[in-house]
């Protein structure tokens, strides 16, 4: 039972927010998703998902939602074909928990990225999962890897869809490296400086 | 002898390249604290001399419901939501006696700023609101659900609700945690000899206007106000960089999404005059100036240095009193501030991508 006065700290009402998080790192791009029902959507997404209708979200029951969540989104590289999309992790809260408007349902799904030359390239994400009252969030992650940069992110109006605008640069040395680099190259002049000195006085 | 003098020159420049490219990583994560380094050490024997006087108020059983070690789950273990859909462990502000109760309060008073505690007592005041079933004052009180009686069971709001956790063992020397929390506020204090981080850490509201005792009370109006001053500040062109042309309907990093950094958006600190300037980090102020002024300082400084390469992003209406997000992020620092539904419900969260849980200092 809600205690008295709890009804007005209930926290989404009658949205699906749908969030969106997009990494990309040097092989593969992956997509973070909270889907969070409001009080109002939620008893119909836990029908969804609770097909039997025990009360329990059953590992059956959960990959099935997950994997039918999975179709409905894509990724897509430049004018590339769709990447191919798997389920890396699923966390579902307890039915009961997700009555209140405020728990996430959370599905990371990931894909290979093709080769891709260095240049501007864009990463064109779209997510065309549909539930009633749905209202939709997609970020850009900064990328895991120093070789991609992203240079924009272009939304549609709902922001199911998400381009980004990204460059890919040849392997090159980090700060840290470049510093290392110097600090060797110091190493290995200074016998060099001593023994031309040696040798300088020497022909003194 | 030529030869020798361009290996020498050679041997200076390779120095010099190094020496600058160490300073410039410095410069970008680090700043020097403004205070002495013996404020900020004075800051933690007291901390720490007010934890362990909390502890001693504890027989064995409570210690050991309050004591985590320093790197565990518990860690993690947070959240905006009340006690009873997400559950807490530690001391439960319930549960404890008059004494402990004063030692928990001299142990917040301690560790934050006046500020900081003023701020903590005026969330936890509002989850008081709400147990007590008080209209809350203001215009737009947002989407609410839910009845009475309704299904959801056995969620616990009010000042009672909070609990303590301390991660590791107090000390002045070695690293551990302070959290402190409950519905809508998330403390995590991490501490490491002179140094502290505050970072993540979640004050919200609801209510986020109330009266008591015939005083009104917006445990986030500052940064609200000063938020729609820097908005309204920005010329045209400042605000067609900073305003996001879409909705922002929620926090991207609150709770669950540690160590992510989203892709900077709106418009750059460096494009904003220096009074602009100063007023975003006034408003970055309300969130790092939490905790101990001694630490406080140093987080301010880092802000402050980063600040050519700190972002000010807004989504929604320009006028006060209205429901808009914003987003303040640079290299050691993201804030947002998302109201839910209305403006009288407030999520804000706060996070140092260098430094959460005090991963510069704390890390083994």
């Amino acid at each position: 039972m809600l205690a008295s006065g709890a009804g007005a700290s209930a926290h989404r009402y009658d949205e699906f927010l749908q969030a969106t998080r997009i990494g990309m790192e040097s092989d593969r791009v992956r997509l973070e998703m909270s889907l969070t029902p409001g009080i109002a959507v939620a008893p119909a997404a836990i029908r969804a998902i609770d097909i039997d209708g025990d009360g329990v979200f059953s590992s059956v029951e959960r990959r099935a939602y997950a994997n039918a969540v999975l179709k409905n989104f894509s990724v897509r590289v430049d004018e590339g074909p769709a990447l191919q999309l798997a389920l890396a992790d699923s966390n579902f809260p307890a039915p009961g928990t997700m009555l209140t408007g405020d728990v996430p349902i959370s599905i990371t799904l990931e894909a290979e990225l093709p080769r891709i030359d260095s240049g501007d390239h864009h990463l064109r994400f779209r997510n065309d999962n549909e539930t009633a009252g749905s209202v939709y969030l997609a970020n850009a992650l900064v990328p895991d890897t120093p070789r991609i940069a992203i240079t924009g992110q272009d939304r549609d109006a709902d922001q199911r869809e998400l381009t980004i605008a990204f460059t890919v640069s040849e392997a090159g040395p980090s700060l840290a490296e470049l510093g290392w680099i110097a600090a060797a190259g110091m190493l290995l002049l200074l016998p060099l400086h001593r023994r031309v000195r040696m040798v300088t006085l020497g022909a003194r | 002898m030529k030869a020798s003098r361009h290996i020498a020159v050679g041997m200076l420049l390779a120095l010099a390249v190094a020496a600058a490219i160490g300073l410039a990583q410095l410069q970008t994560v680090r700043a020097q604290s403004r205070t002495s380094a013996g404020t900020s050490a004075e800051a933690t024997k007291q901390i720490v001399s007010a934890a362990q006087a909390l502890l001693a108020t504890l027989d064995g059983a409570g210690r050991a419901k309050v004591q985590f070690p320093f790197d565990g789950p518990q860690k993690a273990r947070w959240s905006n939501l009340p006690s009873g859909i997400f559950q807490r462990e530690g001391l439960r502000i319930a549960d404890l006696t008059s004494t402990q109760r004063d030692a928990v309060r001299t142990l917040l008073t301690t560790a934050l700023s006046r500020q900081g505690n003023e701020k903590v007592e005026a969330i936890m005041q509002g989850d008081e609101v709400l147990r007590q079933g008080e209209p809350a004052n203001g215009p737009g009180g947002g989407r609410r659900g839910g009845r009475p009686g309704g299904p959801g069971g056995g969620v616990n709001f009010g000042k009672d609700q909070y609990f303590l956790a301390v991660l590791g063992t107090p000390s002045t020397t070695q690293p551990w945690m302070l959290q402190f929390g409950g519905h809508h506020l998330a403390i995590n204090l991490t501490m490491g000899g002179s140094q502290a981080s505050m970072t993540p850490s979640l004050p919200a509201a609801q209510p986020a206007t109330y009266s008591i005792e015939g005083r009104t009370v917006r445990p986030l109006g500052a940064e609200n106000d000063k938020a729609f001053a820097l908005i309204n500040a920005l010329d045209n062109a400042q605000r067609s960089q900073a305003i996001l042309p879409y909705r922002v309907a929620d926090l991207v990093l609150g709770p669950g999404q540690d160590g992510r950094t989203i892709q900077p958006e709106g418009i750059r600190a460096s494009a904003l005059s220096a009074s602009q300037q100063a007023m975003l980090l006034e408003l970055a102020r309300e969130w790092a100036g939490i905790m101990h002024d001694a630490f406080a300082s140093a987080r301010m400084a880092e802000i402050e240095a980063n600040l050519p390469n700190t972002y000010f992003a807004w989504s929604g209406p320009t006028t006060n009193g209205s429901a808009a997000y914003f987003r303040v992020q640079g290299p050691t620092v993201v804030i947002e501030y998302a109201p839910q539904g209305g403006v009288d419900h407030i999520h804000t969260i706060y996070r140092d991508p260098t430094n959460d849980y005090g991963a510069r200092f704390a890390s083994k």
